[in-house]
């Protein structure tokens, strides 16, 4: 891990001087545009796993059966996470120093990690416990505290 | 007072100037506004895409909203409250800003679009309310729902860019 981060300030300015990313960084459009679909790709997020989450702590879409609220919600984190890193990686390769030199940029990805992780997890336990459950509710409760710490660091990053 | 005069008097409030001069005010407020308003566009395209019949289509659209607009209105009371202290922070600045006078446009444009669905194609929705073939005037209020608050994140973000 040490010598990966030594040799970040090198990769930083081999990917900086890419066509590619100049053209990203330099294209006025680009990054207002791959920023908003970066935002409306969390929009899908929270309007999936909120609800998802919310029937879980039994606090809301009750008309739903546990499994159905995972059927209806889940199929949109796993393809709102992709369009996610999709264009977060334009944003990235258009000002890598912005993010890759910045620890909130790596709390970030953390957390997503585990909340992706959390949320499949679920997903999979679900089948076996359609009822659900004191450890679904806990769980539930932390996706929603990730989600919500995963907006205020990348806002965050703008301002480390 | 013209709106100039408003916008240079709420930016010289101590409110306005607490948080424009405050290192950890401004972001944090910011990150709630995008907090709030990402849970308000994606909890609104669960109910247009029902009334698109592109999802949650064994859901009666009457139980639908019952069960989610509670949770869009109290985020959007968030996004409202938020988006109006980052405003008295830089007023002057804004009201000039193109892109946040077409956000505030479009924001009057989806309440319009809401006001007719509600008052109007909604008050027959016992007619149609388990159908998986909704009215046209639903659909067209779904879509434009959709449209002008995916514009509305669209020129959000674009405010900060002039």
């Amino acid at each position: 891990m040490g010598s990966v981060l030594q040799s970040m300030p090198a990769f930083i300015n081999w990917l900086q001087q890419t066509p590619f990313s100049l053209t990203v960084a330099t294209v006025i459009w680009i990054v207002p545009l791959v920023q908003t679909v970066h935002i409306l790709g969390i929009a899908l997020v929270m309007g999936s796993i909120v609800l998802f989450d919310l029937r879980l702590l039994n606090a809301g879409m009750r008309s739903l059966s546990l499994a159905a609220a995972g059927q209806r919600f889940l199929p949109w984190l796993w393809f709102a996470l992709p369009l996610l890193l999709l264009s977060g990686l334009l944003l990235i390769i258009g000002e890598p120093e912005r993010s890759l030199t910045n620890p909130l940029f790596y709390a970030k990805m953390i957390m997503v990690l585990t909340a992706a992780l959390i949320s499949w997890c679920l997903q999979r336990a679900l089948r076996k416990r359609p009822a659900g459950g004191l450890v679904f509710r806990f769980f539930a409760l932390v996706s929603l505290a990730l989600w919500v710490a995963i907006v205020f660091a990348g806002r965050w990053i703008a301002y480390v | 007072m013209t709106l100039l005069e408003i916008a240079q008097w709420l930016e010289k409030s101590p409110l306005g100037q607490s948080i424009r001069e405050s290192d950890l005010l401004f972001p944090n407020i910011e990150s709630l506004h995008v907090l709030a308003i990402t849970f308000v566009v994606g909890s609104i395209a669960v109910i247009d895409l029902r009334l698109l019949d592109a999802a949650s289509r064994s859901q009666p659209v009457s139980r639908l909203t019952a069960q989610i607009l509670p949770f869009t209105w109290s985020a959007f009371a968030v996004a409202a409250t938020t988006g109006g202290l980052l405003f008295v922070s830089h007023a002057t600045s804004y009201i000039a800003n193109v892109p946040f006078q077409f956000k505030m446009a479009l924001l009057i444009a989806a309440a319009f679009n809401m006001l007719l669905f509600h008052l109007v194609t909604y008050r027959s929705v016992e007619n149609w309310d388990a159908d998986v073939a909704t009215p046209p005037a639903a659909r067209i209020a779904g879509a434009l729902s959709l449209l002008l608050w995916m514009s509305i994140v669209g020129f959000g973000r674009w405010i900060g860019f002039v």
